[in-house]
């Protein structure tokens, strides 16, 4: 846990980078499963992460595995610690999302979607890629296509409730546009509990 | 019409009297005759002038489409190494010099390399050419810098060319204007084979003259006497049949084509036609595709030696074959230089210096060009559906594929070094041991590689696309996410029980566990991993074949599979392309998306004509997903599969499954990690038995696969509505932490089964299952 506090606080300096104004994301941690043994028909709650708390960006966070890590068997995988990377303050990411959007409101959409493949490749993680895919796919008229791409956006979201919001309130407009009001009052729902 | 009825009338006075109307007769006729020549000349003319014009005018050459690989994206944090990025470069013929002073240079040091790019005009903006130094820690990137110090964040390099698409008479040629030709080439060329160029009409006197003189001179045939115009007509307009006719008619049509077109657009057409080697079945035309050929770089790079080496190949490119004939080569590049001192277009200093060069010629299998048939053909097959082979075979389209190069090379060395080692182990049995594979990145369903077989740059039989093979226990995953679908958990309890079913036909179908055995009460989960037949047969009757098809078909196959109850052991024929169709969903968490080998294609001037965007579709829940993708980590952290970890390191999380078909004809393994996902068959062409399992087999190499990718850990999405049990393998009951046999089991809200068992929480030891602790994401 200890380790994590650094990366947190870096994140919550870099956590203005990129994406829109009110971005609220959460860190993503992957800790071992509830040590504790579940009673029956209790919810397994996620244990507490002190100091990592709501306002830096998404993040594959390291994983803090439960033994020491042996650097024989490390060695040179870094997989535990260091590949482990914050797409969302990439520069690369951050540059490409940029030129998209300005692309994009430009009108450029074919532009657009290279672009935004190009990210999607370096950071097929990072949710903002698929909001932005979506909304895309959405300028196009392309309604399916727009509303499973923010659906995947949903899943890689997972655990970024402002992420997930945001993008089940794309998925509202989307099904808005295409004719499905009930749908759109559905997932205008879903972002409302979140 | 009058000469007409004065020309009958001698004859028929010649059956009279014949001597004095012969007389008579003569001078006319030969009147006639000129004229009729002068006509037939006449239009001849006109006719040959109009082709002439045409073809120069009108489509020159037939252009094969260009086909590239990925273009690699540089940035900081991206994993790569300074061995990944030099080959990268190699690739693209890059130099390895002491420092960069030229597009396509390149500084090699432990961990920081200076590259001078070249850059590239891509259909969605222009990457220019800039130097940059890339530091390196470890298997990242730290950090790209300009030559001003400034952070890059992101480079894309120019993508290498992977193969053509050509016409029949496998010409291939790269175009390139006049103003790009290096220093020397027009040069050298005038002097060797045409010193009147700029005087002359299109035919030369004076040239036959001077090159018998120098040939008789030098004693040995060094100058033809034919201009560049009349061997650019003889290539470009008299190519088919050398007949004699066809011989008389390149003095006129070098003089029209002198007459119509100005010397620079006759050189610059010489240069893009002339004939210079050939690969195989290919023939290289030009001088541009000359350089990528024999130099692996663009031509604007090429340094006088080696333009001296092309020039003096002109005369006879087999002859003077700089790789089979290295000697006879250096000497006519050495003439050439020494024509060049002489007319004066070079110091006598530059010439020696050029003449002491290597020959400076690439080996021919360090071309990436052609390295790659089978991907080639993949990408072909797609192309066809969509456009007429002429288009593909002429009009210089150009075709961007993810052909990712480095992931190519890992999977041939990992294909071709197991199927190797299974050799040295298992003999003669297997002496035509052959495989197939297809590696995609999950998150974007893009191929990155395909190996055809142990040959990988043999362009034959593509068994990644075309070897069908029943897929066995590869089918798995599919019924048990259909048994899930239908309300089982992973610990429903599964009776692994002999069966027989009788089918429509009469026959019997009586499936059998790989041990012979039968393992009485098995968990879901365990009969996953460890690949169960019993079992798993009795789940999908009971499940209901339509179950097991509609979900193969959710997953991405595109035929309807035969719904025979063999079908829940993999009696189902699938090529290694169409099971990764199947995982490539499974590894992404159920949003099937197409696979895509290429991403855009252009005319030749970049103007999109087509583009294959992402496509998902949802078509399995994730929590469902999530629950297979747990018994698909266990299938390598505990069943048939745990070889994997002898050796990758625990850290790194993959899941996956084995399959071995009746009889053990055919060995596979289809698995994923965090964005690599791979599928290996190992077998014998003519479908003999093999004396290894899928673990024995494929599975070793896509373990080796992974082990050279070293990719991103699988971690899984944690979906709302699964909540992790600890729960008792043998009852499937409820347990807790403490106690003996318990383990944690991911269930979908609602499943989880409602009695519980108490161990007495006392002293019981606990089972270490760390291998999937690190594996999902939890908030």
């Amino acid at each position: 846990m200890r380790k994590l506090l650094p990366v947190a606080a870096a994140l919550l300096l870099a956590g203005c980078v990129g994406g829109g104004a009110n971005q609220v994301v959460v860190v993503e941690e992957r800790t071992p499963a509830p040590a504790r043994p579940a009673a029956p028909g209790e919810v397994v709650t996620a244990p507490d992460t002190p100091g990592v708390t709501v306002t830096s960006p998404v993040i594959d966070q390291p994983v803090i595995s439960t033994t020491p890590s042996d650097p024989k068997s490390s060695g040179s995988w870094v997989v535990t610690q260091n590949t482990a990377q914050s797409y969302r303050t990439n520069p690369a990411v951050v540059a490409l999302l940029g030129s998209a959007k300005q692309q994009m409101d430009g009108g450029s959409y074919r532009a657009a979607g290279s672009t935004l493949e190009r990210a999607q490749r370096i950071a097929p993680r990072e949710p903002e890629v698929y909001y932005q895919m979506a909304r895309l796919r959405l300028k196009e008229g392309e309604w399916k296509q727009a509303e499973q791409l923010a659906l995947k956006g949903v899943q890689v979201a997972s655990g970024s409730n402002e992420m997930q919001r945001r993008l089940w309130l794309l998925i509202g407009d989307i099904r808005e546009d295409a004719g499905d009001r009930i749908g759109a009052q559905r997932a205008r729902i879903k972002a409302r509990r979140l | 019409m009058t000469k007409k009825r004065a020309s009958k009338s001698p004859r028929r006075r010649s059956k009279r009297s014949k001597r004095p109307s012969l007389r008579s007769w003569l001078p006319g006729f030969l009147l006639k005759l000129s004229l009729v020549i002068f006509v037939i000349g006449g239009i001849g003319m006109i006719y040959l002038d109009a082709q002439v014009r045409a073809k120069f005018e009108g489509k020159r050459w037939a252009l094969p489409a260009k086909v590239y690989a990925r273009p690699l994206e540089l940035y900081a944090g991206q994993q790569l190494t300074v061995a990944d990025l030099k080959r990268e470069l190699q690739g693209l013929g890059y130099r390895a010099v002491q420092r960069i002073s030229e597009p396509g240079t390149m500084e090699i040091a432990r961990t920081r390399m200076r590259v001078y790019s070249r850059g590239f005009a891509f259909p969605d903006g222009d990457e220019p050419p800039r130097r940059m130094l890339i530091s390196f820690n470890g298997n990242t990137v730290a950090s790209i810098r300009d030559d001003k110090g400034r952070n890059v964040s992101l480079a894309r390099m120019e993508p290498i060319l992977i193969g053509g698409i050509y016409t029949k008479d496998n010409e291939d040629r790269d175009l390139i204007r006049l103003d790009q030709a290096p220093d020397y080439l027009a040069q050298a060329l005038i002097a060797v084979e045409d010193r009147d160029f700029y005087e002359h009409a299109g035919v030369s006197l004076r040239g036959i003259a001077r090159a018998m003189w120098v040939n008789l001179r030098s004693g040995r045939f060094a100058q033809g006497g034919s201009t560049l115009t009349q061997q650019l007509v003889k290539n470009f307009y008299l190519t088919s049949e050398r007949t004699l006719a066809r011989k008389l008619l390149e003095l006129p049509m070098a003089v029209l084509l002198d007459a119509h077109y100005s010397k620079e657009e006759i050189l610059e057409a010489y240069l893009n036609e002339v004939y210079l080697g050939q690969s195989g079945a290919r023939a290289i035309h030009g001088f541009g595709l000359a350089s990528q050929y024999f130099f692996a770089r663009p031509i604007q790079e090429l340094k006088l030696h080696q333009v001296a080496l092309l020039v003096g190949m002109v005369k006879g490119p087999s002859f003077y074959d700089p790789r089979r004939r290295p000697e006879r080569a250096t000497k006519r590049r050495n003439l050439v230089l020494q024509l060049l001192a002489d007319s004066g277009d070079i110091s006598e200093a530059q010439k020696l210096q050029a003449q002491k060069q290597p020959l400076g010629v690439v080996k021919q299998k360090s071309l990436l060009k052609g390295a790659y048939p089978a991907y080639l053909d993949l990408v072909k097959r797609q192309l066809r559906q969509e456009y007429p082979e002429q288009a593909l075979s002429s009009e210089g389209l150009r075709v961007f594929t993810s052909l990712n190069p480095i992931v190519q090379a890992r999977a041939e060395q990992a294909l071709v070094r197991t199927i190797s080692n299974l050799q040295k182990r298992h003999g003669k049995r297997v002496k035509e041991l052959q495989g197939g594979m297809v590696v995609t990145d999950p998150q974007t369903a893009e191929v990155l590689a395909v190996v055809g077989g142990r040959e990988t740059r043999y362009q034959g039989f593509n068994r990644a696309l075309d070897a069908r093979r029943p897929i066995g226990s590869l089918v798995k995953p599919a019924v048990f996410l259909a048994a899930l679908e239908q309300g089982y958990t992973l610990s429903s309890l599964l009776d692994d029980a002999p069966i027989r079913v009788e089918m429509s036909n009469g026959q019997i179908w009586e499936p059998r566990n790989f041990d012979k055995k039968s393992h009485g009460q098995v968990a879901l989960h365990r009969a996953l991993s460890n690949s169960y037949n019993l079992s798993t047969a009795q789940l999908g009757m009971e499940i209901g074949l339509d179950k097991v098809v509609a979900m193969m078909k959710r997953l991405g196959m595109e035929r309807d599979p035969k719904p025979y109850p063999s079908l829940l052991l993999g009696a189902e024929s699938m090529s290694p392309f169409e099971v990764a169709g199947l995982y490539q969903t499974i590894a992404a968490n159920g949003f099937r998306m197409p696979m895509r080998a290429i991403r855009l294609v252009t005319t030749a001037d970049g103007e999109e004509l087509s583009r294959y965007p992402l496509k998902v579709k949802q078509t399995v829940a994730a929590p469902v997903m999530h629950l297979v993708q747990y018994a698909m980590q266990e299938v390598v952290r505990e069943g048939t599969a745990r070889s994997v970890y002898q050796r990758l390191p625990d850290s790194l999380n993959v899941a996956g499954k084995t399959g071995t078909s009746n009889d053990q004809r055919d060995s596979w393994f289809a698995g994923f990690s965090g964005n690599r996902m791979a599928v290996v068959w190992i077998g014998l062409d003519d479908n003999g038995k093999l004396p290894f399992t899928g673990s024995g087999g494929a599975l070793r190499a896509w373990t080796d696969y992974i082990y050279r990718e070293k990719p991103e850990p699988f971690m899984a999405a944690y979906p709302d509505n699964i909540n992790y049990h600890w729960i008792d393998e043998a009852t499937g009951y409820r347990s807790a932490e403490v106690c003996a046999g318990a383990r944690q089991v991911p269930f979908i809200k609602g499943t989880e089964p409602d009695r519980e068992i108490d161990c007495g929480q006392g002293g019981s030891f606990k089972r270490s299952l760390r291998w999937f602790q690190n594996w999902f994401r939890q908030d």
